[in-house]
């Protein structure tokens, strides 16, 4: 399948939070009640279309837990976006939220869209961190925000493709070098040529690029 | 630790040592290098230079493959070729080279097909890695200074290939992998320090890629091809890390110093070193199974100096330092699911027999276990999710019990939607599930259920319609009706739910007529109740619409509808018939009973009578006429009556209604017009006023004129009724009485006249033939016969008066006795008479025929025709009877006006008589035949007989015609052939002792009564009663006889004048007439 773009994402956050149903839900449109814990990092991909244009997305989905800290770090790095998912009914999954931030600044290039991800909308009983409290954090760190579920897919879509968006508007301001894969930005094969038979130019320069 | 956070499972057995100590006997004393496996064998190199092949038995089979050392085996899976590399001179480069398993040379040993040097630079260097591509098109070996080796060229046949030499790095390769998909190859190469990726586009062209800055020990690789892609894997001591084409891919944490890496049917199996503090020595190694896809570990547990698996025969073989194999077999899904299912794991369950395409059934199977878990757990819902996937194999009664008996009705609701869904609803289902709708007043998913025009989930129409009716939900119900097209029900729901008749009349209205007509005929009555003017309307537009061509409907399939409603009955017959007046007849009836039954209301309506006459008169209402008087008459409707009377000509019927009503003036009238056609009505005219005391004499008399003047009754008869008559007074038959008695009177001075001449006649006809017999005979023909010569002698002459010369007599006589011009007459008759005999005894045949006939007397008299009161003697023994036969002729002729009577009484006289009455005819002639036989020299005696015969034969011909002709024509046509003749042929015969005047017979045909023969003195007497006694009598015995009673037919009962065959026209009777009929020129004795 052809792509016009290819963003890399993240998702990190404590475990348990719903990283791996997130990325579930929105691959596979299902949701898996039974908690398989993330060893490591999982990896999922999904095609979605922002202003027309055909954009894949590449993501990772990382193990929460403490131990696995080490590995799943060496994913910061290329990802042009990030996920970063507490869980509403546990308020520890909140505070760690710092860490988190700091972790991904850290290990990730500055212009990383991060996307800030209540989850477990669903589970309204049971919530412990308000909704005003997750927007207060988002605003404080600059990032966006969003309450989803990824049970009733409730803002799924939403979270993953408002990122993209984000992203992309960068991409359009120039905030992103999109040649430089270390980014997370990867233009589609098609577009590849384009940049590279600059000289030959004209209307046959997009598609004579694929023949070497 | 936090690395065994995967759910562990044992499902892989673990059987120790199963090569029983042949690899340690194998390689006591050298080393084991290089191990591969395939197509049934396991594959060993050593430090000797030799390559060993184990089969599955642990068979051994070896063969010198290098004269050093053996440093790399691979056996390629898709073919039978094994690459190896090894040393053939020390400190040399070492060799590549390419074995045919399959072809050996004159040793046995297996064919070099390709042979290459590794050589990276221009020194030596150690392979690190080997590679080749199954399709045996690239190779690839990786040296200890990062460099890589490239081979292209067609290696199974070749002996030479391209070499590309390739820098990956410094450090040294540890694993090479090479992959082609679709016209490209990638080329995976792990060092010490990073991992990359070649690929492979062209002859000579290859793209560089870096996937990781990470690498990993030698061997620590492995190529994972399963659904979720292809990943080239590589074991750190953190994590098992998976690199795509694309890049990095997913990472599995595992920690530990790896040893080996194997991928094997969708599992991940890990050789590490069990990292213990301090002592971390090699012998300690664990060997771990992982599910990947299912993210649980199959198989894990600590095997002593482990370093290497493969997999082969099926199995997973582990090799160990001290050179012993333990094999690991993987359980069989089953006794796995069963480990999960004790477990409660359902969904793992679930997962893995996915995985491993488990059939539909048992993964159905599970769900319901899955689903009755978590139900018993009290998660409804999740039970319902599972139930839901076991739709279409699970019984679903078995789902909806429980959770209808848990009062769960959302589920309920999920699961009844599910399986409309999919087609596998039943009608119970959707009465169900539309309860559960109605019951959660679910209007939004009701409607939404209702309106789907999805194929798959379609449910009982009628069923809904039911539910939703009951449930009061009429919209849904009447919406659903009307798309769905179920009219019935579309209209029971306005009628007896919403009460809406225009609603439903307008609907009605807008069925093609077929439908309308049976929706019409359904709810017709509570539409005209309702709505009447508007229903009648639409009735009749459907009966008689003139606009579409469409096929009418039949206006009778309307009528019940009307019970009670006559006025719009009225209104609806009276359109229809206007339209269509060549209706059904049963539709004008029913419009006459309409009217006739307003009349009787409303008597004095001459409008109305007016419309009924008219109504009346239409082809269909008098095509049954029957009926329609039977209408008039109970509704007394006496113009109806009348006309139909009159229009049916039941004339009669229309004097007994005047007389009825003593209107004899009418009955006068009716008599006067109608009279001409049916004169008989006179006669009833007279019937009914002889029983009425309210006529007037005046009446009377002019009945009694008609009557006269047309001869319609006798005399005696008229008498006898006005007798009976109240008022009639004698001088009204007075004159009438005179008139008849004197005619009478002549008519009887006329009859006595003609016998006595008819005796004179016969007396006349007697002297003739007693002269022939005694006085002699002048024989005066002068021409022959035969040729019309003057005659000659000598000469043949016949008393018949035929004479013959002798020649042409010869020529033509058959018999010397017999005149030829008269034999084939005679002949005929005789033969005629033969034949009459065989058939007169059949008595049973006869009565059976008498009963079953229409009119018995025709058969008597076809039987009397027949001869079958004669008994017939042979021809001989009637010589002896000959002088004592008497024989009483009743040679009977009537005319057409009062024919008939007297034939009864003469059948019944001849009847007791017939015993005496025998032939005679044939038998005198043969008598005198035989007399004349002895005097034969005066052949004009032997002749004599045959002369009176012949005479005798006409006439008797012309008696039988008259009494023919006053039985059946058929009866006359056999007796003129004679075939039925014997009776009066029998009669002639007698003439020289008792003449009987059969001609003369003819030549009275108005004569009334018998001509009776008069020779003897008893018949005499009876004829004389019989002509004292007027014809009246005759008539009455006639009249008896007619009577059609088989049983008694004589009984005394009252003359039916019409029914009288006989008392015909003149003209019918083609024989009473006159003598003219009869040609006497036909007759050549006639003289
Ligand atoms: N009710 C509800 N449960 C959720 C939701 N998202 C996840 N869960 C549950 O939370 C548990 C953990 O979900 P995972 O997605 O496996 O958690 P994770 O963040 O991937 O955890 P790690 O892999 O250990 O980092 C599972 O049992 C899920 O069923 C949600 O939106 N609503
Ligand atoms: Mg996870």
């Amino acid at each position: 399948m052809s792509y016009a773009y290819l963003f890399k994402y993240i998702i990190i956050g404590d475990t348990g939070v719903g990283k791996s149903c997130l990325l579930l839900q929105f691959t596979d449109k299902r949701f898996q009640p039974v908690h398989d814990l993330t060893i490591g990092v999982e990896f999922g991909a999904r095609m979605i279309t922002i202003d027309g244009k055909q954009i894949k997305l590449q993501i990772w989905d990382t193990a929460g837990q403490e131990a696995f800290r080490s590995i799943t770090r060496s994913y910061y790095r290329g990802a042009a976006g990030a996920l970063l998912v507490y869980d509403i009914t546990r308020r520890d999954t909140f505070n760690h939220l710092t860490t988190w931030l700091e972790d991904a600044r850290q290990h990730s290039n500055s212009n990383m869209v991060i996307m800030l991800i209540g989850n477990k909308s669903d589970l309204e009983s049971r919530r412990e961190v308000k909704k005003e409290e997750g927007e207060a954090f988002a605003r404080e760190h600059g990032l966006v925000f969003m309450e989803t579920s990824a049970k009733t897919a409730a803002n799924v879509e939403e979270a993953f493709i408002n990122t993209a968006r984000e992203i992309y508007e960068k991409i359009q301001e120039g905030v992103f070098d999109i040649n430089n894969e270390a980014n997370g930005i990867k233009l589609g094969p098609q577009h590849l040529p384009s940049n590279a038979n600059t000289p030959s130019g004209g209307a046959s320069a997009s598609q004579g690029g694929s023949c070497c | 630790m936090a690395f065994f956070q995967w759910r562990r499972f044992n499902f892989f057995e673990l059987l120790k040592e199963t090569d029983n100590g042949t690899l340690d006997r194998s390689f006591k004393d050298v080393t084991i290098t290089c191990s591969s496996s395939g197509r049934g064998h396991l594959i060993l190199g050593d430090n000797l230079g030799l390559v060993h092949l184990f089969d599955r038995q642990y068979q051994r089979e070896s063969f010198k493959a290098y004269n050093v050392n053996t440093s790399h085996v691979l056996q390629l899976k898709q073919s039978s070729f094994l690459g190896t590399v090894g040393e053939d001179d020390p400190g040399i480069n070492p060799v590549i080279k390419i074995w045919n398993l399959e072809k050996r040379d004159v040793h046995g040993c297996p064919v070099c097909v390709h042979l290459v040097r590794a050589l990276p630079g221009n020194r030596p260097v150690p392979v690190t890695a080997f590679t080749i591509d199954e399709q045996m098109h690239l190779m690839a070996a990786g040296f200890a200074d990062g460099s890589i080796v490239l081979y292209r060229g067609d290696l199974s046949r070749e002996r030479h290939s391209k070499q590309k030499f390739l820098q990956a790095g410094t450090s040294l390769i540890s694993g090479l992998c090479l992959r082609t998909t679709q016209k490209m190859s990638h080329l995976y190469v792990a060092t010490l320090s990073t991992v990359v990726m070649y690929t492979i586009v062209s002859k000579d062209k290859e793209q560089f890629s870096q996937l990781d800055t990470v690498g990993c020990s030698p061997g620590c690789f492995a190529f994972a091809d399963s659904k979720q892609g292809q990943h080239f894997m590589i074991a750190r001591n953190d994590a098992v890390y998976c690199y795509t084409v694309e890049g990095r891919g997913p990472c599995y944490a595992f920690e530990g110093e790896k040893l080996d890496l194997h991928w094997f049917r969708g599992y991940l199996i890990i050789v590490s070193k069990i990292a213990g503090k301090g002592d971390a020595d090699s012998d300690k190694t664990t060997v771990t199974i992982f599910d990947v896809n299912n993210k649980f570990i199959a198989f894990t547990a600590p095997i002593a100096k482990a370093y290497r698996v493969i997999s082969e025969w099926g199995s997973l073989l582990v090799l160990t330092k001290d050179k012993n194999i333990h094999q690991l077999m993987e359980k069989d899904l089953h006794t796995k699911l069963d480990i999960l299912f004790k477990k409660n794991l359902y969904d793992v369950a679930i997962r893995v027999a996915k995985s491993q395409q488990y059939d539909i059934e048992g993964l159905m199977e599970i769900f319901k276990l899955y689903g009755d878990h978590l139900y018993a757990k009290g998660n409804h819902s999740g039970a319902m999710e599972q139930y839901l996937k076991t739709i279409g194999r699970l019984e679903p009664s078995y789902v909806i019990k429980k959770f209808l008996d848990a009062q769960r009705i959302h589920q309920l609701t999920a699961y009844l939607q599910e399986l409309h869904k999919q087609g596998l609803a039943s009608e119970d289902h959707t009465t169900l599930l539309l309860n559960c709708y109605t019951k959660l007043r679910d209007t939004d998913r009701l409607n939404q259920f209702l309106n789907t025009k999805d194929q798959r989930s379609e449910f009982d129409v009628e069923t809904a319609i039911r539910v939703c009716r009951q449930a009061g939900y009429f919209e849904q119900a009447l919406r659903l009706a009307e798309d769905r097209g179920k009219h019935e029900w579309h209209l029971k729901i306005l009628l007896e739910d919403l009460s809406d008749y225009r609603q439903a009349l307008d609907y009605i209205q807008k069925l093609p007529p077929d439908l309308a007509k049976v929706n019409l005929q359904e709810y017709g009555n509570v539409l005209l109740e309702e709505l009447p003017d508007e229903t009648t309307k639409l009735l009749l537009d459907l009966c008689c619409s003139k606009g579409n061509n469409n096929e009418l409907c039949d206006p009778e399939e309307f009528l019940l509808l009307f019970i009670n409603r006559n006025e719009k009955l009225v209104e609806f017959l009276e359109k229809v018939l206007q339209v269509h007046p060549n209706s059904n007849s049963s539709l004008h009836f029913a419009l006459l009973e309409q009217y006739l039954l307003m009349w009787t209301k409303n008597i004095a309506n001459p409008e109305l009578e007016k419309k009924i006459t008219l109504l009346l008169q239409n082809s269909s209402v008098l095509g049954a006429a029957d009926r329609a008087l039977f209408l008039c008459q109970t509704h007394k409707f006496r113009p109806g009556i009348l006309f139909i009377f009159e229009k049916t000509k039941l004339y009669g019927e229309l004097l007994h209604f005047y007389a009825n009503e003593h209107n004899f003036e009418s009955v006068i009238s009716t008599c006067r017009r109608f009279g001409q056609q049916e004169p008989s009505l006179w006669v009833r005219a007279l019937t009914l006023s002889t029983s009425n005391d309210k006529v007037t004499t005046e009446c009377l008399a002019e009945i009694l004129a008609s009557i006269e003047k047309h001869k319609l009754l006798p005399a005696l008869r008229v008498i006898e009724m006005l007798s009976r008559s109240p008022n009639a007074t004698l001088g009204l038959a007075r004159d009438y009485l005179i008139r008849t008695l004197q005619s009478d009177q002549s008519n009887i001075s006329e009859d006595e006249r003609l016998i006595q001449q008819y005796r004179q006649e016969t007396e006349a006809v007697r002297e003739k033939i007693k002269d022939i017999k005694t006085s002699a005979l002048v024989f005066q023909g002068s021409k022959c016969n035969v040729c019309n010569q003057p005659l000659e002698l000598p000469s043949v002459h016949f008393l018949c008066l035929h004479s013959f010369h002798q020649h042409c007599f010869d020529s033509y006589a058959d018999n010397e006795n017999e005149c030829p011009a008269c034999h084939t007459e005679n002949k005929r008759i005789l033969d005629i008479v033969r034949a009459q005999e065989q058939s007169k005894d059949l008595h049973e045949a006869f009565h059976g025929q008498l009963e079953k006939a229409d009119d018995p007397f025709t058969v008597l008299a076809d039987y009397f025709g027949r001869g079958v009161f004669n008994s017939l003697p042979s021809w001989e023994t009637a010589i002896s009877g000959h002088q004592s036969i008497r024989t009483d002729l009743s040679s009977v002729a009537w005319g057409p006006q009062n024919a008939g009577p007297g034939f009864e009484a003469k059948l019944r006289k001849s009847e007791g008589k017939s015993s005496a009455n025998l032939t005679g005819f044939t038998n005198e002639g043969r008598v005198r035949l035989q007399e004349n036989a002895s005097i034969r020299p005066t052949r004009i005696d032997v002749t004599e007989g045959r002369l009176r015969n012949a005479e005798v034969i006409g006439a008797v011909e012309r008696a039988a015609s008259n009494i023919a002709a006053a039985t059946t024509s058929e009866a006359r046509h056999r007796l003129q052939e004679g075939t039925n003749a014997k009776n009066f042929l029998t009669t002639p015969v007698e003439i020289p002792r008792q003449t009987v005047v059969t001609q003369s017979a003819t030549s009275v045909p108005n004569y009334v009564g018998a001509v009776k023969a008069v020779g003897a003195s008893g018949s005499s007497e009876f004829s004389t009663s019989l002509r004292k006694s007027s014809h009246l009598s005759l008539r009455k015995a006639y009249g008896n006889q007619t009577n059609a009673e088989p049983e008694n037919p004589f009984k005394e009962d009252t003359y039916d004048e019409a029914k009288n065959p006989f008392a015909d026209e003149q003209s019918s009777n083609p024989f009473g007439d006159d003598e003219d009929d009869y040609n006497d020129s036909l007759n050549p004795f006639a003289e």
